[in-house]
C-alpha cells in the first residue's frame, strides 16, 4: 500500500513533502527525501570525512534525526538546508576529534537557495566569452577549456599538467569572479 | 512547480556513478559542469570520487532509510521478508546506485531471487581461495584488456594505408586426389563487449535470442504477522526462467568484479548448461579455478576456449593457462607454453619472457 503513497509522494516538491510531513507525519514523505538527498549527503560526508564508513555512519545520523528537525525548523528551501546540516555534522564530528575545520567554510544552516543554481547557463556564454579575458591566466585557460571547450577536470589536468584540486579550484574561482564582473556590467541581473 | 525542477535538478546516483565507469571525456565535462550548478552536488560528486567509492553501494542506508523508513514498525516483526530483502541486496553485488532502480523495485513489491542467490553447489562452496595477493586480480585483467584494445587500434590505424603488393601470377592447380584432406577449423574474431571493463564475446550477433535458463523464485511482500511463522520454502517456490543472456552475463560479471568468485563460478557454470561451449563463460570460470585454487579445473576451462570458432580469448587462455601450470607445479609444462607465448611476439610476451628467465 505504501508503494502507492510513495508513487505519489515522488511527484511533489520537497517543500511540499516537508508540509505534508509536518501535517500527517507520514514517513513515506522522509523516504522520499531520502531518495533524493541520500546519495548526495553520503557523498559530501565522504568529501570532508574522507572516510567511508565514517560517512555511512554520519548520513544515516543524519536522516535519523531528520523527522525531529523538520518538524521543529522552519525549512523553506531543502536542498540547502540539508546541505548546511550535513557540513555542520561532519564539523561536528570534526570537533569531537579536534581536527581543524579551516577545510569546512559556512556552517551557519541556510534555508536559501544555492546563489550557484541561478548563475552559468549556456545562453550566457556569449557574454562571458568577452569577461573571461579578464580573469587571471589560469583561471581563464581553464575555464575556456571547460566551459568553451568542453573538456573534462582529468582532460585539463592532463593539458596543463596541474593537479586535480588545482584545475577544481581555477574553475570555481573563475566561476565566481566571472559572475562578479558579469554582475557589474549587468549581464547577469 | 519550480521546487519540482530545483530536485529534478539534483546530481542523480546514475550520474555518480556514471562519472566513476565511464571512460569518455565528454560524458564526464557533462557531470562536472551539472555538478558545478550546485555546491552540494559538487561536493557530493568530489567525495564520491575522491574516495572511489562509486562502487560501494548504499544498501544498508537504502534498507533502513528507503525501505523501512514507513515500516519500521512492521519491520520488527519481519524476519523472513528482512532476511530475503537482505540476501537479494547482497546479491546486488554490482548494484549501481540509480534512482530509477531503486524506484522501480519500490513500486514493485515483488523480487526475484535468481538460484544462485542463495545455493551455491557444494562443490564450489569447498574450494578455498587463494590469498587474495596470489589471485589473478580484477585490475590486472581490466589493465591488460585496455593495453590490448590500445595496442589493436594502433595496428588498425597504421595498417590503414594500402600497401602495394606484386601479383603472383595465376598457377593452375593441379588435382589433390591423391593427398590426404585436411580439414581446417573455422575461425574468427567475434564482435566484442565490455561489461564491468571486461572483455566478452557479444552473443548476441551469433545466437538467436541467447537466453540462459535458471531456477528463480518470485517473493511478493510477504506481511509482517506472517512473516514469523513462514520459511522461504513454504512461501515460494522455484520456477524455472529463461533469462536473457546478456542480462544474465552482465550481473554475473559484476560479481566476479567484486571478488566473488565462488558465486561467479556458479552462475558460469548455469551458462555452460546451457552452451557449454560458451567462450565466455569458459573463460571467466577458469578465472574463478584459478582463483579458488582449482588450477586443473582452471586449465580445462582456458582449453575450451580454444576449442570454440572464436578466438578472441586464445591469447589469454594460453596465458592464464601457463600461469595455471606453474601455480600448479607443472614446471615443465608451464616453461613450454610461457616459451611459446615468448616467441608469438604477443602482447604477454615479454611477461612471458620474463617468467622464462626465472624458471
Amino acid at each position: 500500500m505504501f508503494s502507492f503513497k510513495r508513487k505519489a509522494y515522488r511527484q511533489k516538491s520537497d517543500e511540499e513533502l516537508i508540509l505534508i510531513y509536518k501535517n500527517e507525519q507520514h514517513s513515506e514523505c522522509l523516504a522520499v527525501l531520502y531518495e533524493r538527498y541520500g546519495h548526495l549527503v553520503m557523498g559530501a560526508c565522504m568529501k570532508y570525512l574522507k572516510n567511508v564508513v565514517e560517512s555511512e555512519d554520519l548520513t544515516s545520523q543524519i536522516f535519523e534525526l531528520l523527522p525531529a528537525k523538520i518538524l521543529k525548523h522552519e525549512i523553506t528551501y531543502f536542498k540547502s538546508w540539508i546541505y548546511m546540516v550535513t557540513k555542520n555534522e561532519c564539523f561536528m564530528l570534526f570537533r569531537k576529534k579536534g581536527i581543524s575545520t579551516s577545510s569546512i567554510d559556512g556552517f551557519e544552516p541556510s534555508d536559501e537557495p544555492a546563489n550557484d543554481d541561478l548563475i552559468l547557463k549556456e545562453q550566457k556564454l556569449t557574454a562571458l566569452e568577452e569577461v573571461i579575458p579578464l580573469l587571471k591566466d589560469e583561471q581563464r585557460i581553464c575555464i575556456e577549456l571547460f566551459y568553451l571547450k568542453e573538456k573534462s577536470y582529468q582532460q585539463i589536468c592532463d593539458e596543463l599538467k596541474l593537479s586535480m584540486m588545482q584545475v577544481k579550484s581555477a574553475i570555481q574561482n573563475g566561476k565566481r569572479n566571472l559572475k562578479i564582473r558579469l554582475e557589474e556590467r549587468n549581464e547577469f541581473k | 512547480m519550480n521546487s519540482n525542477k530545483q530536485h529534478s535538478s539534483n546530481l542523480s546516483r546514475e550520474q555518480i556513478h556514471q562519472y566513476s565507469s565511464t571512460r569518455d571525456e565528454q560524458v564526464k565535462h557533462e557531470i562536472e559542469k551539472h555538478a558545478l550548478e550546485n555546491d552540494f552536488d559538487a561536493d557530493a560528486l568530489e567525495g564520491w570520487n575522491a574516495l572511489s567509492a562509486a562502487g560501494y553501494s548504499m544498501k544498508k542506508l537504502d534498507t533502513k532509510f528507503s525501505k523501512n523508513y514507513s515500516s519500521l514498525l512492521w519491520s520488527i516483526a519481519l524476519i523472513v521478508p528482512v532476511l530475503i530483502i537482505g540476501i537479494f541486496l547482497t546479491n546486488q553485488a554490482s548494484e549501481k546506485p540509480i534512482q530509477g532502480k531503486i524506484e522501480k523495485e519500490q513500486v514493485n513489491t515483488s523480487i526475484k531471487v535468481e538460484e544462485t542467490d542463495l545455493i551455491i553447489p557444494t562443490e564450489i562452496e569447498a574450494f578455498v581461495e587463494l590469498p587474495k595477493k596470489e589471485q589473478i586480480a580484477i585490475k590486472t585483467i581490466i589493465n591488460d584488456f585496455n593495453e590490448q584494445k590500445n595496442e589493436l587500434n594502433e595496428t588498425n590505424s597504421q595498417s590503414n594505408t594500402p600497401v602495394n603488393v606484386d601479383r603472383l601470377p595465376i598457377s593452375q592447380i593441379e588435382p589433390t586426389d591423391s593427398k590426404p584432406t585436411t580439414i581446417a577449423k573455422e575461425t574468427s574474431f567475434g564482435k566484442e563487449i565490455y561489461l564491468h571493463d571486461m572483455k566478452l564475446l557479444d552473443y548476441r550477433a551469433y545466437r538467436s535470442k541467447p537466453a540462459i535458463e535458471t531456477k528463480q523464485m518470485i517473493l511478493t511482500g510477504t506481511p509482517a504477522n506472517i512473516g514469523e511463522t513462514t520459511t522461504i520454502e513454504e512461501a515460494t517456490e522455484w520456477k524455472n526462467v529463461d533469462i536473457p543472456y546478456i542480462e544474465y552475463i552482465d550481473k554475473t560479471m559484476e560479481i566476479f568484479s567484486k571478488g566473488n568468485n565462488k558465486k561467479a563460478l556458479a552462475r558460469f557454470q548455469i551458462i555452460l548448461d546451457t552452451y557449454p561451449d560458451d567462450v565466455n563463460a569458459n573463460f571467466y570460470a577458469g578465472l574463478c579455478y584459478y582463483n579458488l585454487k582449482e588450477f586443473s579445473s582452471a586449465i580445462t576451462s582456458f582449453a575450451k576456449c580454444n576449442d570454440t570458432k572464436f578466438t578472441n580469448f586464445n591469447e589469454e587462455a594460453e596465458w592464464y593457462t601457463a600461469k595455471s601450470y606453474l601455480a600448479n607445479g607443472q614446471k615443465a609444462e608451464a616453461k613450454t607454453l610461457f616459451t611459446q607465448i615468448m616467441n608469438s611476439n604477443g602482447y604477454y610476451a615479454s611477461q612471458a619472457k620474463k617468467i622464462v628467465s626465472t624458471l
